[in-house]
């Protein structure tokens, strides 16, 4: 499992990073390094424009990057069940008014209205998570109403309904244990959706300018000119930590949904 | 065993003869054996029924007969096709050998055929990579003649395997399988699918191309009564091996192996409780391959089994139909009655 | 005629996305807290009298229904509003732009297309191979990739003083360079090779997975089967008939993925400074202009809602089924 490893490893970056780096070296005030100077031993991986070590903006970076990747993850998750949950278990018009509505969702393109939203509510870190939360939740919805429209069906829910369980004791007590599962390895898989569309976000400006992300080192990376400066070590730690992050995300949710949903193995 | 030697004697110079066929799946609990040391003949413009419930290996043989297992399926003994062993000549020769000296109709027409090209194409495509020669014009003539001989309009060429009828697709499919007119036909359960009237169709259909055509012909099917009008000689199958084999008449009467009894709808039914349950058919499910009982592979779902069944794996014993049946009940041994079923 | 009615189906279901988009980019620009012209009137300390000239651009002073019916009328008579930041209507800053993405775009999904399919086919048909495994997990690096991290990358290896400078580092062509002849065209094409290069590879790895899952899907079917029964060479029976199956959900899926490409250039266009339809966007963002921002959403919902059309019209064109029933 070296998607778990991976994980792991980061999970432990993130809550340790004040133990590794000194967060007083991400002010551009208290920085100590040279203007892009290239990796030292002082500095494993360089420093940016302001001085800064790029390993320090790093290891602080996860935090943020994991956290908006997490409770964007999270308020998709809550949205995409509540919707596809009631649009399976009522049916009828209901199903029918919010399965068009989350077909019309799905085709609004995600970037350029994450853009038109983030820059109409103003840059913020709450504000990220509210966006990629509102965008992405529409595949989730269609996935979970499937399952409970199976759910549904199944023996003991109908025995359930016949003697007389309300709505809610239905949908709690039967639907959702049964449709988790199903969240959970799709959750895994948004969370590496989240993460690239902080990054992306973050990159196009529309992060928290005070809160450094992978998404935002990469953002000052660009307008600092790390491209056309050839400041690759400005570049790499972020941008690998990314991919490295993204990758065994993904690698999990394969894993977990394979776990999970046995017919898929087959094949 | 001395029958079975007979047997092999009795093989030289047939069109298909199978010696000793085994076929092993991989799995990852070890090899699963799904054909079992299979041994048959046929004769030019002879039919051959394979009779036997979904799961005994019939399918298989249909299909290692001309080496389209999946490459990781494990083939061993002989498949004998005018004296050429199939199952160990080159690839090339192997291309060459398909269609044109044997051919297929495939279980279910409906995904046998290429969904997105026309029946006409598929046709011409058989007959073109076998008859190199052949120009349009004289590649739509043919196809147009087979259409019109399996019963079908020339016109129906340009149609798509979905706009044709089950019964139509199975004509055109019999179409196919004779573009390169050759010596064997291989009818792997051609009318499952098919309702009662349209098999009935198809089956005489069938019927009149093989004596027209001197095909020699092998009829898989898990239904023995349609074997019986159809063939000339029937082996029924059990957990990957033939337990039964003679005359096609003979064994559906007189059935030697109490499977055959099953399968042909005369299982002795009354006064025993156990087989209230099933009517008309085998009680129980055919074996697991990879767990087959020990002795005679039958035997938990045997009405006659005895105390020898357990342990012994019975061979071929002569039959009274004249054909041979792999059942301890005809070991005069062990068992004195005889083999008065 | 069942063609006819397939088709009309369609063209309905788009239309009344069509209309829900409308509607959409309405509320979008008007229900949020703070309307458009409130924002920019704080952001630029805007003296009164300007406030209410943008709330009169908007309509923002007339009751909702009223302003609905203005709204959808100009933007069916293609009227976008005046840009604040061009101070030209909207529908010719964005003509002036469309061509670049159109070029970046349709270069990059062709490439990305070919290389992508044939590396599926490849590795579906020697599956489990070095190749296969490797092209796998290219295709996870790729998709884990910001595709704008990895044009930065390919600018310092290709652009950068510190690189192999083959390439310039941004825009279409060499300002005062050649403006017309073969020497225009290549000059374009010298722009063009590394932003084309990083969507290329940023979209390659998906569509090959997309095309190995769906010819392995194909390669188990009963007529493959019935190919290679016939006496076909294994290639002829992937020629003939594996690949034309497998490529019918594979080319829906790409057709469907264009609308999506297009918003995908933003990062890429802005990494690039290539004056398309991305890069307009972010101006825009930056400005901001709002007219402008909600002309381009508008546009992109409406590629993305073709893109499926034109997936839908291909697959009725490729699979015949389809077209009957």
């Amino acid at each position: 499992m070296a998607g778990l490893i991976i994980l792991g490893f980061f999970l432990i970056v993130a809550l340790a990073a004040p133990l590794l780096a000194d967060s007083r070296g991400l002010s551009p005030v208290g920085a100590t390094g040279g203007v892009l100077d290239p990796p030292s031993l002082d500095y494993p991986m360089g420093t940016d424009d302001l001085g800064r070590s790029v390993l320090t903006l790093t290891i602080w970076g996860s935090r943020i990057s994991l956290m908006v990747g997490f409770f964007a993850t999270a308020l998709s998750m809550v949205i995409g069940a509540v919707i596809g949950i009631a649009a399976g278990y009522y049916g009828g018009w209901r199903e029918t008014a919010m399965m068009r509505f989350t077909d019309w969702f799905l085709v609004i393109p995600f970037l350029p209205l994450a853009i038109v939203l983030a820059s109409i509510l103003g840059r913020s870190l709450f504000n990220i998570i509210l966006v990629i939360g509102i965008t992405s939740w529409p595949g989730t919805a269609r996935l979970v109403r499937a399952q409970t429209l199976s759910v549904k069906e199944r023996p003991y829910v109908e025995r359930a309904r016949a003697l007389g369980a309300g709505d809610w004791h239905l949908i709690t007590r039967h639907i959702l244990p049964n449709v988790f599962p199903l969240i959970f390895a799709n959750t895994i898989l948004v969370v590496a959706i989240a993460i690239l569309s902080e990054t992306t976000l973050s990159f196009l400006g529309l992060g928290d300018p005070l809160r450094i992300s992978w998404g935002t080192i990469l953002e000052f990376a660009f307008n600092g000119g790390a491209a056309s400066r050839g400041a690759w070590w400005w570049l790499l730690p972020p941008g690998v930590a990314i991919v490295l992050v993204v990758l065994a995300f993904t690698m999990c949710g394969y894993a977990l949904d394979e776990i999970l949903n046995p017919r898929l193995r087959r094949r | 065993m001395i029958a079975a030697e007979e047997r092999v004697q009795a093989s030289v110079g047939s069109l298909l003869s199978v010696r000793d066929l085994s076929v092993e799946y991989p799995s990852q609990a070890g090899p699963v054996p799904a054909v079992r040391g299979v041994t048959f003949d046929v004769a030019e413009g002879e039919i051959l029924g394979l009779a036997g419930e979904s799961g005994c290996g019939k399918s298989t043989i249909a299909h290692a007969l001309l080496r389209l297992l999946p490459p990781d399926a494990r083939v061993t003994g002989q498949v004998l096709l005018n004296g050429e062993d199939v199952l160990t000549m080159k690839f090339g020769r192997l291309r060459a050998v398909r269609w044109d000296e044997a051919s297929i109709v495939f279980q279910g027409a409906m995904h046998s055929m290429n969904p997105v090209q026309r029946v006409g194409d598929q046709i011409v495509e058989a007959v073109r990579l076998h008859r190199p020669g052949t120009n349009d014009r004289q590649g739509q003539a043919q196809v147009g003649e087979l259409l019109e001989r399996v019963g079908l309009p020339a016109r129906r060429a340009r149609d798509y395997p979905h706009e044709l009828s089950g019964g139509q697709r199975q004509r055109a499919m019999i179409a196919m399988a004779l573009a390169c007119d050759p010596k064997l036909l291989i009818a792997d359960e051609p009318t499952t699918a098919l309702d009662v009237m349209v098999q009935a169709q198809v089956l005489s259909l069938l019927k009149e191309l093989q004596r027209e055509l001197k095909l020699g012909l092998i009829f898989i099917t898990h239904d023995l009564s349609v074997l019986v009008e159809l063939c000339d000689r029937i082996a029924v199958m059990y957990a990957g091996r033939i337990v039964e084999e003679g005359p096609a008449e003979a064994i559906f009467e007189r059935p030697a192996h109490p499977y055959s009894w099953g399968l042909s709808g005369s299982f002795p039914r009354i006064g025993d409780p156990e087989y209230r349950r099933a009517p008309g058919g085998l009680p129980g499910d055919p074996p697991d391959p990879q767990r087959l009982p020990t002795g005679c592979p039958f035997h938990p779902r045997c009405p006659r089994a005895f105390e020898p069944c357990p342990d012994t794996d019975p061979p071929m014993y002569p039959a009274v139909h004249g054909g041979f049946a792999a059942c301890l009940l005809l070991d005069s041994k062990l068992n004195p009655e005889g083999a008065r079923a | 005629m069942g063609a006819r009615r397939y088709l009309t189906a369609k063209v309905v279901q788009a239309l009344f996305t069509l209309a829900f988009v409308l509607v959409f980019n309405f509320f979008l620009f008007r229900i949020l807290p703070g309307n458009p012209a409130q924002i920019l009137a704080r952001q630029r300390r805007l003296p009164v009298e300007a406030v209410r000239e943008l709330e009169r651009d908007f309509g923002l002073k007339d009751p909702l229904p009223q302003q609905f019916v203005n709204y959808a009328g100009d933007t069916l008579r293609a009227n976008f509003g005046i840009s604040f930041k061009f101070r030209r209507p909207v529908g010719e800053v964005i003509q002036g732009r469309i061509w670049p993405t159109v070029l970046l775009v349709g270069v990059a999904t062709i490439g990305s297309t070919v290389i992508g399919l044939l590396i599926g086919i490849y590795g579906a048909w020697r599956r489990g191979s070095g190749f296969d495994m490797g092209s796998l997990g290219f295709s996870l690096v790729t998709y884990a990739m910001p595709e704008f991290w990895l044009g930065m990358i390919l600018l310092i290896l290709f652009a950068s003083t510190s690189g192999l400078e083959l390439f310039p580092l941004g825009n279409i062509r060499t300002p005062g360079g050649p403006a017309s002849g073969i020497a225009h065209l290549l000059d374009v094409g010298r722009h063009l090779f590394l932003p084309a290069l990083t969507l290329i590879l940023a979209l390659l790895g998906e569509y090959a997975l997309i095309m190995r899952s769906s010819l392995l899907d194909v390669m188990g079917d009963d007529y493959i089967v019935t190919a290679r029964a016939k006496g076909l060479r294994e290639a002829q029976v992937l020629r003939r008939h594996a690949v034309p199956n497998a490529l019918l959900p594979t080319v829906t899926l790409v057709a469907l993925n264009l609308g999506f490409v297009v918003s995908g250039a933003i990062t890429v266009e802005t990494v690039f400074s290539w004056p398309g339809l991305g890069l307009l966007t972010v101006e825009a963002l930056q400005a901001p202009d709002y007219p402008l921002l909600q002309g381009l959403f508008l546009l992109f919902s409406v590629a993305v809602i073709v893109a499926n059309l034109i997936a839908d019209l291909i697959y009725g064109y490729l699979d015949p089924r389809v077209r009957v029933a």
